[in-house]
């Protein structure tokens, strides 16, 4: 089994429930711009934190490559004492485990122990009759073309949502938006910045990861946006292969995707004759000025949101920029903040 | 689980500056204690037990997480981004609406600004943890400044609505040291120009060297420093049993610490109580929707616990202090509940009522510039380490024709993680995130490289916080329309400054200009200036709206913070304040809850 059932304390449930889960409100004001309209979870705030996924803190030795997920059903006013169990792979599918109430609470609450970097389906059997979790929006298709409830635990790497050439092609853009990794940057440090300090420069060839955060962050916090990435990266591949017929648009030089953010930033004649249509996506401005914050919280985000793998971008930071009374010693001491093993805090567990 | 107690002898309502201290106090007396909190009780390291961990991270997406929408209708921002951090509300659910009072026409939005922390501690969870003393002068501006000629004030009208507090800072004065000593702060005493009884503070750690600059600008203008008292410790403290360690780790302002070091009233207040086994009982995640009157008394607390079923309980003594929009607000939703009763009590929309009016914040501003040359590890920092009160002085009151003062100090913390750089680059309010770094920015790794080179480690700023001026527009109401996710009406902010605020605001944001000028001896201006043209901006210091005076027309409170025509109906967070003072208010709001306690024990 890929999993074993953890306890987790009632005020834990609580507190990770109440905010979200515990209102009066009738209307859809939580429905995304009406694609979750006339389901329960339209009701309900930021149902993207269900299952919640959350740190091994048993603070057993191998923690760090472990969370703690646990799964919630609300019962109805009027029937606090619903059956609930979890129906998932990862405990076998002969073994389904109850949820427990949560101390008096209208919570039922199950807690299981999976390795990071994991993706899982899973039903719940509510009195008897298996069904999709009705708060968490996030559902996969097995091949037997059924759909189940899924989640994923932290640094989870393979796509979800976006496929994979664009994956490719968002990596290539984020790529050319990230203040390394790019050859103008490499250059720019080479010309003195920061005393022409190179011995680095290795990170710049290992991917920021960048892309897999923004895929993840479309598919659970920020999914109002996959809308957008889908209409725009092909209208966007469409623009570079005119433009470079004989280069596959991850091939593209960083000066000729300056070109192209320059002309989505200003919507210019020329984009739209090359293949963005306005009545597709009018505001191509507004895509780039998404993109350019996904790719910066990405790069510099804790990594066990998909970027960053090992603090690659903080690392980047505190090794090209170091204090001017020690050249000697970093401007961006990350590592006496963080946890270990990703950092080398004595105090902060995570 | 067994039953849950329905009576107590004193129920508090928010768990923050303005409610803790009373718990403790009076929980300590033997009395019978309920504190009701609408957010979630997150522990600590060393609550969660060996090797565990806590549920507040160092971790930049939890200072402001990522993008949600305003769906609210009719807004003129309805479909605008916004970005909250984890403890704060979805502004969805419980929003605000912001009207300003000088300029309906321009619509009303929804707005961040002006929430404080939901959470276990409230906004004593992310502040900075600047804890000044106001100056003796701010609790007597209008006797201060009778026969005195404002400039910037052409209407003569910005000290019409001005009125003393009930006492003075000397009766104060043994508040601030209980709150100094019980908290848990470190500064140092010498430099400042407040009267002390007593020396509490830790002492502080080396400051990060960039704020040097800061301490020489402000030595060359004659200004005296000392180092910004900060609620965070960094010796054992020994009333809240609390351990020291390395504080200094550059999450610090909307963070909470997942090590307890930062001194909020969970860690500082409730905790040890509750840990001496005290009758204190802590109830989080559980929204009280409004009380009940019999009579002259509260008989009935009605809140909503963490599944959202409808629950009741009763006090004796019911304090309110769950951040002054919202306290105000529960005394106008418990007012629309039962009009002939409570809302006579309270005055709810009767002629000349206070209730809801002269809601304050702060004049407030700064300078901040880009060091040539320079830099700095700025991620081993606190929130501030250098402060001067030279500017609260007669002389420079005078000087600038000002009615009232405020203190001045530097950032350090500020810009030092590369998520919050972008995300407050040229930003203007909790409102703004991410929009200057979007519009100003060129989109190539080679330019988003040379941002970096210049501004990483190098940002430096001072900034100021002054009396506002009080208006009797400015105020706060139940919005008609827009309604919370239990179908309450919402709170309505309306607000704007007065013009001799733009007076004060120059005269401090000018001298911060020629701190960094004075300190810094090569640099790029990034800006100076205030808040003054931007009425959303509340700095989440939230003050006003149910002011304490010494007669029933002049406010809502008595000078015991009792509202006038309920025996036993306390509000104790800033809404007291009839001035919002020359500092950050969270200390003098704890002082004056220490005060209130121990009214409270006499009766």
């Amino acid at each position: 089994m890929f999993a074993a059932v953890v306890q987790k304390e009632p005020d834990y449930v609580l507190s990770h429930c109440a905010k979200y889960l515990a209102r009066d409100n009738a209307d859809e004001r939580h429905s995304f711009f009406g694609s979750d309209a006339g389901q329960a979870r339209a009701r309900i705030s930021e149902p993207w934190r269900f299952p919640i996924v959350d740190a091994d803190d048993s603070g057993a030795t191998d923690a760090s490559e472990w969370n703690h997920v646990t799964f919630i059903y609300r019962a109805p006013d009027d029937r606090p004492d619903i059956s609930v169990q979890l129906l998932t792979p990862c405990l076998g599918l002969h073994a389904p485990a109850a949820l427990n109430p949560v101390d008096d609470s209208l919570y039922l609450a199950l807690t299981l122990r999976i390795p990071k970097g994991r993706r899982h389906r899973y039903r719940f059997i509510v009195n008897g009759h298996a069904q999709l979790d009705p708060i968490n929006p996030q559902t996969m298709t097995t091949p037997q073309y059924e759909i189940w409830s899924s989640f994923w635990t932290w640094t989870y790497n393979e796509p979800i949502n976006l496929e994979r050439w664009e994956m490719a092609l968002v990596r290539r853009m984020t790529n050319a938006l990230l203040p390394f990794q790019g050859r103008e940057t490499r250059n720019l440090i080479e010309r003195g910045l920061n005393d022409g300090n190179v011995t680095h420069f290795f990170r710049m060839d290992i991917p920021a990861g960048v892309a897999n955060y923004i895929d993840n962050i479309l598919a659970r916090e920020e999914r109002h946006h996959l809308h957008s990435y889908r209409l725009c990266l092909p209208m966007i591949d469409r623009v570079l292969r005119k433009r470079h017929p004989s280069v596959e648009p991850v091939n593209v030089s960083d000066p000729d995707y300056k070109a192209l953010f320059d002309d989505m930033k200003n919507r210019s004649p020329k984009l739209i004759e090359d293949g963005w249509d306005p009545a597709t996506y009018d505001s191509p401005g507004y895509f780039l000025y998404v993109l350019r914050r996904h790719t910066w919280t990405g790069a510099f985000s804790h990594p066990k949101y998909g970027g960053n793998p090992g603090g690659l971008g903080w690392a980047f930071l505190g090794e090209t920029f170091r204090t001017t009374a020690d050249p000697t010693k970093t401007a961006f001491d990350w590592t006496r903040a963080v946890e270990a093993p990703l950092g080398k805090s004595t105090e902060y567990r995570g | 689980m067994g039953t849950l107690r329905d009576h107590f002898d004193v129920v508090v309502i928010g768990s923050g500056a303005g409610g803790a201290p009373i718990a403790y106090e009076l929980a300590r007396e033997s009395k019978s204690v309920l504190v009701l909190e609408k957010g979630p009780l997150l522990r600590t390291q060393e609550e969660r037990g060996a090797g565990r961990l806590s549920d507040f991270k160092r971790d930049e997406m939890f200072n402001a997480g990522p993008e949600r929408i305003i769906t609210t209708p009719g807004m003129v921002n309805t479909g605008a981004s916004f970005f909250t951090s984890h403890v704060e509300p979805d502004l969805n659910d419980e929003p605000h609406v912001f009207t300003n009072v000088d300029r309906p026409q321009d619509g009303s939005k929804i707005t961040i600004e002006g929430y404080t922390a939901q959470v276990v501690g409230g906004g004593t969870q992310l502040y900075g943890a600047v804890s000044l003393r106001f100056a003796e002068r701010d609790f007597k501006l209008k006797s201060a400044n009778e026969g005195r000629k404002l400039q910037g004030d052409p209407n003569r009208d910005a000290l019409k609505h001005v009125i003393d507090w009930p006492f003075d800072y000397d009766d104060l004065e043994p508040y601030y040291a209980k709150a100094e000593y019980l908290i848990g702060l470190n500064g140092t005493v010498a430099g400042q120009a407040k009267r002390f009884s007593k020396d509490s503070y830790q002492t502080p750690r080396p400051p990060n060297p960039i704020s040097e600059f800061a301490r020489v600008g402000m030595g060359k203008l004659g200004l005296r420093t000392y180092r910004t008292p900060l609620a965070v410790i960094t010796e054992d403290h020994a009333p809240s049993d609390r351990k020291a360690g390395d504080p200094k780790v550059g999450y610090v302002n909307r963070y909470g610490d997942p090590l307890g070091y930062k001194s909020n009233t969970w860690v500082s207040l409730l905790r040890p109580t509750i840990r001496e086994g005290h009758d204190l009982e802590l109830r989080p995640n559980c929204v009280v929707t409004h009380l009940e009157a019999s009579g002259r008394t509260i008989s009935k607390i009605h809140y909503r616990d963490a599944s959202g079923r409808p629950c009741m309980v009763t006090g004796k003594v019911v304090v309110v202090a769950c951040s002054a929009i919202e306290s105000v607000r529960l005394l106008m939703l418990s007012a629309e509940e039962d009009r002939s009763s409570f809302g006579s009590l309270v005055r709810y929309q009767e002629d000349g009522s206070l209730l809801g009016r002269f809601f304050l914040t702060h004049a407030f501003g700064g300078a901040e510039v880009q060091i040539k040359g320079q830099r700095f590890d700025k991620s081993i920092s606190l929130d501030s380490d250098y402060a001067t009160d030279s500017c609260a002085s007669q002389d420079f009151l005078d000087a600038h024709g000002l009615w009232a003062g405020g203190a001045i100090y530097n950032n350090t913390s500020d810009q030092c993680l590369p998520i919050t750089m972008a995300r407050t680059e040229g930003d203007t309010d909790l409102d703004f995130f991410w929009g200057g770094f979007m519009s100003a920015q060129d989109h190539t790794s080679e330019a988003a490289l040379q941002w970096l080179s210049a501004a990483f480690g190098a940002r430096l700023s001072a900034a100021f916080m002054a009396n506002q001026v009080p208006r009797f527009e400015n105020r706060i109401e139940l919005h008609p329309d827009v309604r919370d996710k239990w179908n309450r009406k919402c709170g309505h902010i309306i607000k704007n400054f007065h013009p001799h605020d733009e007076q004060v605001m120059s005269a401090f944001a000018e001298v911060c200009r020629q701190i960094m000028a004075a300190g810094v001896p090569e640099y790029t201006e990034l800006g100076w200036g205030s808040v003054y043209g931007n009425a959303v901006r509340i700095a989440n210091h939230i003050l006003g709206g149910a002011r304490f005076a010494q007669t029933r027309e002049l406010g809502v409170l008595n000078t015991n913070c009792r509202i006038w025509d309920i025996d036993n109906l306390y509000v104790t967070d800033g809404a007291f304040m009839p001035t919002s003072g020359g500092a950050n208010p969270t200390l003098t709001i704890q002082a004056n809850a220490f005060r209130v306690a121990d009214h409270l024990k006499q009766i």
